[in-house]
């Protein structure tokens, strides 16, 4: 029996467009399962991040449910859900955007000094993800002087760093080549048998072949 | 909060130049904001004191008739001279159909103005003296920035101590409560301050209407009691023939100059003085008019600036603010997924205009500070155009941040990876 994590009920979101309200998400139902790694794939402009930013409570939609266990994200206050981002989540957007005001350390750090952690356990924390991902040469480094694959790791360690029970990844491989896409995927595996649900947008098919479940998003979300 | 302030902490060290660029462009309005409300508050007290002054009034100046020095030796060998000069003096001062104005520049002897004894044992300086008598302070209506004006009992003879104003040059060199010793008319005397007065104080002198007082110290014209010795009486002497020596003021119009001359004429009869004369007169004293137009189109000319310049300011630094903001927004949605809530976004950007305007403030008003054009009436407007500055600069940054699908900025393609 799987246990799901995250439950979408009818989820409905539009935007406001010059000239009328466009609709992305369209009673969209879906269910996460614990422990898997779940993609949902569609065209771009299909609603497949603002899907996945409304599972990370980063936005909200306009109507429909967003159940994390009986918790409807939907109703939670700002606090709420700021505390289900600290506490639950891990997030790699689609283009990474690490913060130039500071280097890896103190990237990797944030969602940590966000969570109210020590000091000493940062530093702990920190290293020990850097390390399983192979960037701990990297800590000292300005975000500018890295390559495109090196900002990748950064951007999950970031992710990962506090041990998030669901993992967003916002098309991690779209513009990797091969050599880094393979690593990533591999990460993603390791993470998902350390027991970190994974949910993903993508386009490409060879990471749609790795997912446990995959969500096509077509016009309207559906 | 900590975070928050490390936050704060890590943008200004990251946005160095653009902050400098910014504290150093509202540090300059601020101090032309001051420098203009100093200057339209002065054109608009001095505009307001000359139109209170001199509106419908006519200004005559009055002298004694004693050119020839033996004419004027032997008025002063007449055993009752001193008495004529007083009852004169004080019939003027009583008159009903015109006011007498007591006015006369002369320099002091002060034995050290600096207040430090001379190296070369108490050589004498000369300071710039303005003596007044009370109707004169009353219908110039001297302000003081420190301490206290004149008042009645100033005038009565209070043996060596004369209280004396100083004008605003002063306020660094000295303060209110310090004696100088002096000399006044060859008599040692010791001048208190008891106040200072406004910059740019103004009264009409000798044809002037802008005659200043910022570089004078104002002595009161006392009304002495009957003398003791002949020292005495020859130092009266000469006080009250310099205090006979001034201006009338009447309100314009031929009935009112009738009036006064028959006044006069009735003065002349009470008291045995007759040799006074007129010169000078300015019966309509309409000149002050041009000298107001003058100021109203300063006036006008530096207030338009000064609303012109607010606007263009608050405009540019309203759009300064809103495009760092659009900048930022992409790293503020990086600190929102990893746990930052709205409202900490909103405390930082809060806290970083906060600092720099404040900032900015605390040097602009340094500045004025120095250059001497602080008030209390200043430093109210300019809390209140900094704490605008604040609302409004913070307003544009919050509304941003809460208008912004913040999300939806992280996946715009663009250079900042």
């Amino acid at each position: 029996m799987k246990d799901i994590i995250l439950e979408t009920k009818k989820l409905c979101k539009r935007f406001k467009r010059p000239g009328g309200t466009q609709t992305v998400l369209n009673k969209v139902n879906l269910q996460i399962y614990r422990g898997e790694m779940t993609a949902i794939r569609g065209k771009s402009g299909n609603g497949k991040s603002t899907l996945l930013n409304i599972l990370a409570a980063t936005m909200r939609a306009d109507s429909g449910k967003v159940l994390y266990g009986d918790i409807d994200l939907q109703r939670l206050s700002n606090a709420g859900r700021a505390r289900y981002r600290r506490e639950k989540i891990g997030y790699i957007p689609q283009n990474l955007y690490l913060l130039d005001d500071r280097n890896v350390f103190m990237n990797i750090a944030l969602p940590l000094q966000y969570a109210g952690e020590k000091k000493e356990n940062i530093r702990k924390k920190v290293e020990e993800a850097a390390e399983w991902l192979d960037i701990v040469s990297l800590l000292g480094k300005a975000p500018q002087t890295l390559s495109r694959g090196e900002k990748q790791r950064v951007a999950i360690c970031r992710s990962i760093v506090k041990i998030p029970e669901i993992l967003f990844a916002d098309e991690p491989t779209g513009s990797l080549d091969e050599e880094n896409e393979q690593l990533v995927l591999e990460m993603f595996q390791s993470l998902k048998i350390q027991g970190t649900t994974i949910v993903l947008t993508t386009h490409d098919d060879s990471v749609s072949q790795i997912c446990d479940e995959v969500y096509h998003i077509g016009s309207f979300g559906r | 909060m900590k975070v928050i302030m490390r936050e704060v902490l890590l943008y200004y060290r990251s946005h160095k130049v653009e902050n400098i660029v910014f504290v150093c462009q509202i540090t300059v309005f601020f101090i032309l904001m001051g420098t203009f409300f100093a200057f339209t508050g002065e054109a608009h007290y001095g505009k307001s004191n000359i139109e209170r002054t001199y509106k419908d009034k006519a200004i005559y100046q009055l002298i004694d008739g004693y050119y020839d020095p033996d004419a004027f030796t032997a008025f002063r060998s007449e055993p009752n001279a001193l008495n004529i000069l007083k009852n004169y003096y004080h019939a003027l001062m009583n008159a009903e159909s015109f006011q007498y104005l007591a006015m006369f520049d002369q320099s002091i002897t002060i034995n050290d103005v600096n207040g430090a004894a001379d190296s070369d044992g108490g050589q004498l300086k000369e300071a710039e003296a303005f003596q007044m008598n009370e109707q004169a302070c009353q219908y110039f209506e001297l302000n003081v920035i420190e301490g206290r004006a004149f008042q009645q009992g100033d005038f009565d003879d209070n043996g060596n101590v004369m209280p004396v104003l100083m004008g605003s040059s002063y306020m660094n060199a000295f303060e209110v409560g310090d004696r100088l010793p002096a000399t006044y008319y060859q008599r040692e005397v010791e001048l208190e301050i008891i106040g200072f007065l406004r910059e740019n104080t103004m009264i009409y002198y000798n044809g002037n209407y802008e005659f200043y007082l910022d570089q004078y110290i104002i002595l009161p014209y006392i009304h002495y009691d009957a003398p003791q010795t002949e020292s005495d009486e020859s130092f009266q002497e000469i006080v009250y023939f310099a205090m006979i020596n001034g201006y009338i003021s009447i309100s314009s119009g031929d009935a009112h100059t009738q009036d006064m001359m028959a006044e006069m004429e009735a003065i002349a009869e009470k008291t045995g003085f007759y040799n006074y004369v007129f010169i000078g007169s300015n019966p309509n004293l309409q000149q002050y008019r041009g000298l107001i137009n003058i100021l109203n189109k300063n006036y006008d000319l530096i207030l338009s600036l000064l609303i012109l310049s607010f606007l263009v300011n608050m405009v540019t630094l309203g759009v300064q603010a809103y495009m760092m903001q659009q900048r930022r927004l992409r790293m503020m949605a990086i600190h929102y997924l990893n746990g930052a809530t709205l409202q900490s976004l909103m405390k930082q950007i809060v806290m970083e205009v906060l600092l720099v305007i404040g900032l900015a403030a605390f040097l602009g008003w340094n500045v004025l500070v120095r250059l001497k054009i602080s008030n209390i009436v200043i430093l109210l407007i300019f809390l209140m155009i900094a704490v605008t500055f604040m609302i409004g600069i913070s307003l544009i940054s919050i509304c941003k941040l809460k208008n912004a699908e913040l999300m939806l900025t992280l996946n715009q393609e663009d250079d900042l990876q």
